[in-house]
């Protein structure tokens, strides 16, 4: 937080040139990390413009940009050119916890929509669980910069164990509300796991087919599950089984596994 | 089709961030697989209109909302008790027409376009077409032609999200749902 508020405030100055007369960021800036830390983030609206600045670094060049329109500088410079779009209030908004909620039917009914999407595109289960796996890595590797900047105030995980219980834990409260229901180890590999959900959210209103019993949607989790891991610097490929309920097997790349033993007694 | 009895009125809430980047997976598939903004913003529709036809009896099993007398009536259901219950907002109607035909829906948070940036080559993308279609879906079976448009969006730089909602008919036989 400390260098970005250093960068921010260079930047500050460079737009400012001394002796300018716009508000001099040094008086500004305190101000604002109290609304900062204040704010609600629940609402919608933009926020006091620096607010936003000591969270997300992309809406700190926004509001430099800003301020130099407002200015009415002459001179927009490339970096300008590049963020102007920053203007969008959405990017003011701090990253904090968000309060709003919706309704788990709403979710089910566009959850819907996108699995017949995708069967309507495909010939077989596999290449159906294949795109929604592809879908659920969007979303994984979105949702992750918003956790670890929320959940763990920007530090990464660095061993197996601990990035598996972050998924267990904050990642499925954030997504599902609840952890998952276990986390297991493979007796005869070290590595592969296991999460185990009896009851995967995802799947609360679908019901299989017969003739497409191996079909399990809680592939968009694993897809999700896999980003999650693989963004994180952990590679790993991820399923989806019915087994006692919903299994999503994660099989770690040789690689990590050899690099975690490596760090073993550190 | 009996009612469940001891159903709860209360459906389920859940964060409304996995539902937001659903949908923007939904969408970002959607315009990799679409070769242009307006078959995506048809496609948006069409799902919507999808989910509004199953929505409506979700709606009314835990809204217990009997039949809307006017226009006015319904925007109001609309507005205060379905967007509350199925997205956590509630839009203000306003611009009614003259003829009481005509009202926006103004939405000052949009829960579908949390962490959206429309990038410049998408510039005709309705991103949250998907709502319009929910709305028509969902009126059109309570016998309710309405034409839904989005006449203002937050991503395209303007201040607020406004939904336009006009009447159209009432519609006299009951059409079996997927056939217009």
């Amino acid at each position: 937080m400390g260098v970005k508020l250093e960068i921010l405030r260079m930047l500050l100055y460079l737009s400012f040139p001394v002796g300018s007369s716009g508000s001099p960021p040094g008086r500004v800036l305190p101000a604002s990390r109290g609304a900062a830390q204040e704010g609600d983030f629940s609402s919608g609206r933009p926020r006091a413009a620096f607010s936003c600045a000591l969270r997300r670094p992309r809406g700190a060049f926004a509001t430099v940009s800003a301020v130099k329109q407002r200015r009415g500088a002459a001179g927009a410079g490339t970096m300008d050119a590049r963020f102007t779009r920053g203007k969008s209030p959405l990017l003011e908004r701090a990253l904090g916890r968000p309060r709003t909620e919706v309704s788990l039917s709403a979710f089910a009914l566009l959850f819907s929509e996108l699995v017949q999407y995708c069967q309507n595109r495909v010939y077989s289960v596999a290449e159906l669980q294949a795109k929604l796996a592809q879908l659920g890595h969007q979303v994984g590797l979105r949702i992750l910069d918003a956790l670890v900047a929320r959940e763990k105030s920007g530090r990464r995980e660095i061993k197996v164990l601990n990035v598996l219980l972050f998924v267990k834990g904050p990642v499925w409260r954030a997504l599902f509300g609840k952890e998952a229901d276990k986390l297991e180890q493979a007796n005869d590999d070290d590595k592969t796991y296991y999460v185990i959900e009896k009851e995967p959210l995802v799947n609360t209103y679908i019901s299989v087919p017969k003739e497409n019993s191996t079909l399990n949607c809680a592939a968009f989790t694993a897809g999700l599950v896999e980003a999650v891991l693989t963004a994180s610097g952990f590679p790993a490929k991820v399923t989806a089984h019915w087994h006692k309920g919903t299994t999503l097997m994660i099989k770690f790349e040789e690689a990590v596994i050899a690099r975690d033993k490596s760090l073993e007694g550190r | 089709m009996s009612r469940q009895a001891g159903r709860g009125t209360e459906s389920k809430k859940m964060n409304s961030e996995l539902f937001t980047l659903t949908y923007g997976a939904l969408v970002t598939q959607l315009c990799k697989d679409y070769e242009n903004d307006e078959d995506v913003n048809k496609q948006l529709d069409k799902m919507g209109y999808n989910i509004g036809v199953r929505l409506i009896e979700d709606f009314l099993a835990r809204s217990n909302v009997g039949r809307c007398h006017d226009f006015r009536e319904t925007a109001d259901v609309i507005a205060k008790i379905a967007f509350k219950m199925y997205l956590g907002i509630t839009p203000s109607i306003t611009n009614w027409s003259p003829g009481g035909d005509e009202f926006s829906l103004i939405l000052e948070n949009n829960p579908l376009v949390d962490f959206v940036e429309l990038p410049d080559n998408h510039s005709s993308l309705i991103y949250s077409n998907l709502l319009c279609g929910v709305l028509r879906g969902a009126l059109e079976m309570v016998q309710m032609a309405v034409d839904v448009k989005f006449v203002q969006d937050t991503l395209k730089g303007d201040s607020v999200t406004e939904i336009r909602m006009k009447f159209i008919r009432r519609i006299e036989d009951n059409l079996p749902a997927g056939e217009e």
